[in-house]
């Protein structure tokens, strides 16, 4: 018989030979890896929520900087004014403060 | 009710293995027979099953439930482990040595060799030797709809081709593995001519030896 086109495949291929026990082998090394905690918790989840608060918390951090930094600026000059006038007796007041104040940023401009 | 693939893909999504078990239970042996079909080597074939399978285990979240059917996405997977395979190993023809026995037989006599032609054996180890010389493209479209049984438009999305080129690929390689067997059916039929003459042509040499 010629072979061709519209009959070779009436030839029958050798038989696929069955692979005994392919299933378990697989089964059995997936479900030691499935026992095996996954460090994903570090590895995909930590680290990068860890980045992400890290660069948050400078961008709050640079956000209310000044006003901070203010404040504790003019809490020590208080403290400095307190200590002045405890040191040399003189009363001063909250007036005088601000007083104190303007004068100092004079100064400041004046050195600019 | 049975779950479908896709269901239990999800499942191992979320780190399910009683999921991913039934999975392997129930296409390991679909997917083997594909492999070895495009390997012919049994031990090669177990190998990128188990690997392909074991890879799906851990990074599941490479199939997208939204792009493809989870059987479509993994016979591309295997045919392409198989191609990485195969370029690796460099292996161009992978038949067992009993085939290419078989597809060469000893010719002894005029009816013995047409006995051998005439063998379903023979032209098995033809039709495989045949299968094993096409490019990879018309082999892997032959698997698929011929041997693995699937739909062409199937086959079409696993090869990522179109429904008119996988038909194309399949006359071709018919026409292919048609001329590679009548080929080989000639040389056969030649030498066993051949070795009949210098028989006839030998026992005349003797008789006329006897003769004088």
């Amino acid at each position: 018989m010629t072979i061709n086109e519209e009959n070779v495949l009436n030839i029958s291929r050798s038989e696929v030979p069955h692979a005994l026990g392919l299933e378990q082998r697989i089964l059995a090394q997936t479900s030691e890896m499935a026992k095996t905690p996954q460090p994903l918790f570090w590895r995909r989840q930590f680290l990068p929520l860890m980045l992400a608060a890290g660069v948050a918390a400078f961008v709050v951090a640079a956000m209310i900087d000044v006003p901070i930094w203010n404040q504790t600026n003019n809490k020590d000059i208080q403290n400095q004014l307190t200590h002045q006038q405890a040191s040399d007796g003189t009363e001063l007041d909250e007036a005088d403060l601000q007083e104190f104040l303007l004068l100092q940023d004079e100064y400041l401009f004046a050195q600019l | 009710m049975q779950q479908t693939d896709n269901d239990l893909m999800l499942e191992v999504c979320k780190g399910n293995h009683d999921a991913f078990a039934t999975l392997v239970m129930r296409h390991t042996q679909t997917f083997h027979a594909l492999a070895y079909r495009t390997l012919q080597n049994q031990d090669d074939a177990q190998d990128i099953v188990q690997n392909s399978f074991v890879k799906l285990w851990n990074k599941p979240q490479a199939w997208q439930a939204d792009k493809s059917k989870f059987t479509t996405w993994f016979y591309r997977v295997i045919i392409n482990a198989c191609h990485d395979h195969r370029r690796k190993h460099s292996r161009i023809v992978n038949v067992d040595d009993s085939v290419f026995e078989q597809a060469s037989p000893s010719v002894e006599s005029e009816q013995t060799a047409f006995e051998h032609r005439q063998s379903e054996n023979w032209q098995q180890a033809a039709l495989e030797m045949a299968i094993a010389d096409l490019p990879s493209s018309q082999r892997d479209a032959l698997n698929l709809v011929v041997y693995s049984e699937l739909p062409q438009k199937q086959v079409a999305e696993i090869l990522g081709i179109s429904l008119k080129a996988v038909e194309s690929l399949l006359i071709r390689a018919k026409r292919s593995i048609a001329k590679h067997i009548n080929k080989i059916e000639k040389q056969v039929s030649d030498k066993a001519s051949n070795t009949n003459e210098q028989t006839e042509s030998a026992s005349q040499r003797l008789n006329l030896k006897v003769l004088t």
